[in-house]
């Protein structure tokens, strides 16, 4: 019974001598990934750039003083495949990289528009253990990946977390991005019933400025990334952007938007009124008709009012209805025009596949095989119901008075 | 045999970990792709309705495990040796299901730790478990149980509140028609994890109490049968059906998907914490029912002797069982219910019954001298 | 191997022990009687004390015989022997025709508890535990009168188990106050106390307290059993007894109760249990014990029980970090970074930056420094202790990250790990955990949560195979008992704690009457005096 326990006790503390090096990494021997970047190659297929968090530039060790230079630096290393790309960084970085922590992957458009290009690279995201599944994808527009990544922010500290928190940020109050993670994009490529999105980023101001200290140095920014549309896919390729309004439009039909605002119209004057949807609730519906299905995207949102710049008497319930008939009008025709446009792409960016899919399974079997031709042709209305609550904490505007 | 005795709210408690062990960690009943719960429900009957064979034979000898009475019933010869295939096959199980978490373990957190290194700190506290014998497992398990439910429960919120679930992947229901349900059911869910109840066998004569040991067995097996179906249905209405089947643990890709406020998120830990404890209850519970049957088969007073033995032959097998994961998925799925588990589980038990109420029910009487009349006091 | 030849040494000391205990008992002489002749006795009882110089000797004629009083000076009170022969002896006429060892007995009486001893054996157990012995020239009897009155330390507040709410005294070296002071608390026929002598050497008085009707016979029994088969030359406190009645030695957790409380004490006998008071220790040893217990702290039950619970859950709460706080902090940074959360994460690592040591070295140093900052703290004088505990948290704790020998975030968890420690109201629970804490770092530092968990898991099977005098340790969790969980997380109202609980106690269960639960007037929704308003 002793010498047992004697043996067990034996065998636990000879194991810390024989395994002092299996998955025990010290933190001073990582470097923290926190975003890739793919970027066309020019012998491999890859250039893939690596941005490596300098933590003693970003908080403050002991002592309380920063250290002077920048919070991020960005290797690049080219490779047919994501691993050999990631093993030939150590040519040049010390550590051991690490992904668990890896929030964001940029594509360059130039990868995107490339099938095999874009397909190439997801499985080793999706194969390794540490990678985390919830890292946003966005997609580089007119820009290399590797300039967006190595972008420095003016508000944060971590680069990464500009993007990030911007695209959340937008999603909530603006609805003219979309986090995507890569999950959510491989589900768009993989599956029959929808087709992909990401958001979109470019450079603006100077771009060889991109990625110095100077380009931040001034109050007055000299160059920046900026999010602008969303990329849309068909079949794991780049096939157009949606801009503006029409980004707009994708995330309302996906349900997504929950807060935005809408330049309307008054009486002839042209952008006058602007109005705050704050609730938002989207739902799809399908009817069949000789085998075709018809869709029936359904918006109901409710909001305020939070300009008025024309005279108009808010305090008369039938001009609040009248604003929530041109408000349902403005945004039915955004809608439609997001939807056409996803047509004439042939992407179902909105996964009605998947409403159909549902609602009839022995139809969809057929149209299965083709379905974003089917969906190209297939009919869409739209219908909205606004509900305008209250006009902010004024009741007419100064316009009223002006008239006198 | 151990002179122990577990009461009824214990031999509930090990059935429930026993019964979710690893079955929560697969991609159970992937045949049938969203209606993989309805499955797993139908698998939870038929389980039901092999336990109540199994309870049959306990009821003709209510203080003998398997190995014993299988002698009683074939006579001396054959029933030694169905004994013996019975100890073979749970060390075959507890060596498969050692390999399994191992695995598991080595592929998604420890991916360059040798298998052997895992598979032996594990088995080295299984064998301290099995040292201090069943009352001690019984009592552990009384414990972590309320750790596991505690990490569901808090699982269960936090996916809610990231706003991952989906219900609509749920939908069509019954898209391919029942043929690839039943497929499911007779090729997966049926044998694994319900028809494993095979091993109550080797413990029900521990348990205090006759009357209680069929509910909290039945108990046991419904209460981890809706566990599991919820948290399949959480997996696809999460993940989706198409990167479910992609998945080789899905409840890992699940709980990777929380995420709230930038702070929760990558809770591994939880999923490794649920890992351990039912993959410990499930190794243990086969090990012991190998162990406490080669000790009724040899008549050995003290079974201690054996223990050892036994664990590294477990520790032996679940290296050499396989060269590679797949391979050991691929017999763990396509041959195993067909060539191992249904002849154990289902063919061997019925035969057993069939013969006991041929041998013991003509004569109307109790089935052997030494059990007195408590045998059938409950027909 | 070297605990194992250590064992076979102990072995043969033990036999060496037999023997110079055999001799002892030759020289006592056993079935010897007192004799008649004063003068051999005092002869020896000096040669067997060899002339001890606390043995007083006083003369005393009576009538026309010659008699001796034998105590000791300091354990026998001095000032009433003096009285007493102030009054009595000196100046009394005898009737020289009277049995004079009567008369004796007689003018003894006034002093204390008589008792007329014959056997040699007796003599000495008298006057070695306080009292006086009689002697009378012609009598082979003498007369043993109870006079103890050493010097002893007043009730003092307790030091080790501080109590808000709760009673201020605590128990003392002497066994005597401390039955009273139970006896206070138990004013019941039923509160029994059972004496007994353990030590060979020392002859220690030991008291084995319980209440009749309420603790359960069987444990009683093994109690008194366990006690009886103690075969030692010295106890010289409680914790001896403790360690030799315990069901397993080879365990990190206290299977035995120990309290300075009386009110503690009072608590557990009314639940059934049996308290064991050993003279000159202020603890009192209660069994059988229970894991949970070590976390009720009497508190608990003098201040509401929502306040109580919560404050228990924190408690519990605070073991767990004490338990592996350490080794969380090392399994998260060496192998699972993953589940920091980003920022914290970069936090941490630039404080990693310039530390020299690996983290579980790092966090090795720091803990193995602080046990050694509060051992030095815990034994140097009091006002000394505190200028060491000073150093400590500053200076070292300062000096060494200043100069990038540790992260700041490492002397956090220790610092967290430390005063969490110190919240288990029983210290011998509060180093258990101490003791595998540094075990678990170990475990972590190998396999990280894996380790860890398995560590756990080694320490449950362990926990729950261990029984205090038969009743499983962790029992109203493991074996599950609902009736029983009115004490364990949540701590019931009063009222509500309805029985004793079950497994402790067997039979007289009910603790409180029917229909306790308070409530305002049924009548009249407030009290104050309408009618004189009118």
């Amino acid at each position: 019974m002793k010498k047992k326990i004697l043996t067990t006790l034996i065998i636990f503390l000879l194991t810390p001598v024989l395994s002092s090096c299996w998955d025990q990494n010290e933190m001073t021997n990582l470097a923290f990934i926190m975003g890739l970047g793919i970027d066309k190659g020019k012998n491999k297929k890859y250039d893939v750039s690596f941005q490596i968090i300098l933590p003693r530039n970003v908080t403050s060790g002991e002592g309380g003083n920063v250290s002077q230079g920048p919070p991020i630096t960005v290797v690049k290393s080219p490779g047919d495949t994501l691993t050999e790309a990631s093993r030939n960084v150590h040519k040049i970085v010390g550590r051991q990289l690490y992904y668990a922590h890896t929030n964001l992957v940029v594509v360059s458009d130039k990868v995107a528009k490339d099938k095999n290009l874009l397909l190439g690279f997801f499985d080793a995201l999706t194969r390794d253990p540490d990678f985390r599944r919830t890292s946003q994808i966005v997609i580089a527009q007119k820009a290399k990946a590797e300039d967006i990544l190595s972008a420095l922010s003016i508000t944060e500290q971590m680069p990464v977390n500009k993007i990030t928190k911007q695209i959340q940020i937008s999603e909530k109050v603006l609805g003219k991005d979309i986090k995507i993670d890569i999950d959510n994009f491989l589900d768009g490529v993989v599956s029959p019933e929808r087709e992909s999105i990401a958001t979109g980023y470019i450079v603006i101001g100077k771009k060889n400025l991109i990625g110095t200290p100077k380009s931040i140095e001034n109050s007055k920014v000299s160059a920046i990334i900026m999010a602008n549309g969303l990329a849309v896919f068909r079949q794991g390729k780049l096939v157009g952007w949606l801009e503006g309004n029409k980004a707009r439009g994708a995330t309302w039909v996906l349900g997504k938007l929950k807060n935005t605002e809408l330049n309307l119209d008054w009486e002839g004057k042209k952008n006058v009124i602007n109005f705050v949807p704050l609730r938002s609730r989207t739902s799809t519906s399908v009817r069949f008709m000789n085998k075709k299905p018809i869709f029936q995207v359904s918006i109901k949102t409710e909001g305020w009012i939070s300009e008025a710049n024309a005279p108009i008497d808010l305090e008369d319930p039938n001009e609040l209805t009248k604003i929530g008939g041109i408000a349902e009008e403005f945004i039915k025709n955004d809608i439609l025009r997001t939807v056409h446009e996803a047509q004439k792409l042939k992407s179902d960016i909105f996964g009605f596949g998947e409403k159909v899919h549902r609602k009839n399974p022995k139809l969809w079997k057929e149209l299965k095989g083709n379905w974003n031709e089917h969906f190209a042709e297939s009919d869409v209305s739209v219908n909205v119901d606004v509900y305008v609550r209250r006009g902010g904490v004024r009741t007419n505007p100064f316009w009223v008075d002006l008239k006198k | 045999m151990e002179n122990a005795k577990i009461n009824g709210s214990q031999l509930f408690v090990l059935i429930v970990l026993f019964e979710m062990g690893s079955a929560i960690l697969f991609n159970l009943g992937g045949e049938a792709k969203q209606d993989a719960w309805i499955a797993i429900l139908l698998g939870l009957l038929g389980g039901i309705l092999l336990f109540l064979i199994y309870y049959r034979l306990y009821k003709f000898f209510p203080d003998l495990p398997l190995t014993s009475y299988a002698q009683k019933i074939m006579g001396k010869w054959i029933g030694k040796i169905i004994g013996f295939l019975y100890i073979i096959y749970f060390l075959y199980i507890a060596a498969r299901v050692l390999r399994d978490f191992g695995a598991l373990l080595v592929s998604a957190i420890y991916t360059t730790t040798p298998l052997f290194v895992i598979n032996t700190l594990m088995m080295l506290t299984i064998f301290y478990a099995i040292h201090k014998g069943i009352e001690v497992i019984a009592r552990v398990g009384q414990f972590y149980i309320m750790v596991i439910y505690l990490l569901a429960i808090v699982g269960f919120i936090l996916i809610i509140s990231s706003g991952e679930i989906h219900w609509g992947n749920l939908l069509p229901i019954y898209e391919n028609g029942w043929k690839p349900i039943f497929k499911a059911v007779i090729g997966q869910t049926l044998t694994f994890p319900f028809g494993e109840m095979i091993v109550c066998t080797m413990l029900l004569p521990f348990v205090n109490d006759q009357k209680k040991a069929k509910w909290a067995c039945l108990g046991g097996m419904i209460l981890a049968g809706i566990n599991i179906t919820i948290t399949v249905i959480i997996n696809i209405s999460v993940l989706g059906v198409i990167p479910l089947s992609r998945s080789s643990f899905p409840l890992l890709n699940t709980i990777g998907r929380i995420e709230i406020a930038e702070f929760i998120e990558r809770l591994d830990v939880f999923f490794m914490i649920y890992l351990v404890i039912a993959g410990f209850f499930k190794v243990t519970i086969f090990y012991y029912a190998a162990v406490a049957g080669s000790a009724d088969l040899f008549q050995l007073k003290n079974q201690r002797i054996i223990t050892y033995p036994i664990g590294l032959l477990i520790l032996i097998a679940s290296l050499t069982i396989a060269e590679s994961y797949s391979e050991h998925v691929v017999e763990g799925l396509k041959y195993a219910p067909y060539f191992i588990h249904w002849p154990m589980q289902i063919i061997l038990p019925i035969i057993l019954l069939i013969i006991a109420f041929i041998r013991y029910n003509k004569k109307g009487s109790s089935p052997s001298g030494e059990q007195g009349n408590q045998g059938n006091q409950g027909n | 191997m070297s605990i194992l030849s250590n064992w076979r040494k102990n072995k043969n000391k033990k036999r060496q022990n037999d023997n110079y205990r055999q001799e002892l008992d030759r020289q006592k002489p056993e079935n010897q009687v007192i004799l008649r002749n004063i003068d051999e006795n005092i002869f020896r009882i000096k040669g067997e004390l060899g002339n001890s110089s606390d043995l007083v000797f006083r003369d005393f004629k009576l009538g026309s015989l010659r008699g001796t009083a034998i105590y000791i000076d300091g354990l026998a009170d001095n000032q009433m022997i003096s009285d007493f022969f102030l009054e009595s002896i000196s100046d009394s006429k005898v009737d020289s025709n009277q049995n004079l060892f009567e008369v004796l007995m007689r003018k003894t009486i006034g002093l204390g508890n008589i008792q007329t001893i014959t056997n040699w054996n007796e003599v000495f157990d008298s006057f070695l535990s306080g009292n006086t012995l009689f002697f009378l020239d012609g009598y082979n009897r003498a007369i043993d009168v109870e006079t103890k009155g050493w010097e002893k330390r007043a009730i003092t507040e307790p030091t080790s188990q501080l109590s808000i709410r709760g009673p201020r005294d605590s128990f003392t070296e002497t066994i005597r106050t401390n039955t009273a002071l139970i006896r206070r608390r138990i004013k019941s026929p039923n509160l029994w106390l059972e004496p007994m002598k353990i030590g060979t050497v020392t002859q220690t008085d030991i008291g084995i307290m319980y209440i009749k009707g309420i603790a359960n016979e069987k444990i009683v029994k093994e109690v008194k059993e366990r006690l009886k088969r103690i075969d030692i030359d010295s106890v010289l406190s409680s914790g001896y007894i403790e360690q030799l009645i315990e069901d397993q030695t080879w365990t990190n957790f206290p299977t035995t109760y120990h309290s300075e409380r009386p009110d503690i004490v009072a608590s557990q006998l009314l639940e059934g249990r049996v308290a064991i008071l050993v003279d000159s220790s202020p603890f009192v040893v209660t069994v059988p014990a229970l894991f949970i217990q070590f976390f009720q702290s009497p508190d608990d039950y003098y201040s509401r029980f929502d306040i109580s619970t919560a404050i228990r859950l924190l408690r519990i709460l605070s073991f767990f970090i004490a338990f592996i706080g350490p080794s969380l902090y090392i399994a998260a940074t060496t192998f699972h970074q993953e589940m920091i959360p980003t920022t914290l994460l970069i936090a941490i690592a630039a404080q990693r930056e310039a530390v020299p040591f690996p983290a579980f070295v790092e966090a090795f140093i720091m803990e193995v420094t602080f046990e050694i900052l509060r051992e030095a703290g815990l034994r140097l004088p009091r006002a000394v202790g505190q200028a060491v505990s000073i150093v400590g948290a500053l200076v070292i704790g300062q000096a060494a990250v200043q100069a990038g020998f540790v992260s700041p975030v490492m002397v956090i968890v220790v610092s967290i790990t430390a005063i969490a420690n110190f919240s288990t109201p029983v210290f011998s629970m509060a180093i258990s955990a101490r003791l595998l804490r540094f075990i678990l770092m170990i475990l972590a530092s190998i396999l990280g949560f894996y380790g860890l968990l398995l560590g756990i898991t080694f320490i449950m099977i362990h926990l729950c195979s261990l029984r205090s005098f038969g009743i499983p340790y962790m029992m109203p969790l493991a074996p599950f008992s609902l009736r029983g969980q009115q004490d364990v997380f949540i701590r019931f109202p009063i009222w509500a704690m309805k029985n004793r609980p079950k497994f402790i106690s067997k039979g007289n269960l009910a603790r409180t009457g029917e229909n306790q639960k308070p409530g305002p007037p049924s009548q009249g929704q407030d009290q104050t005096n309408k009618g004189d308003q009118g």
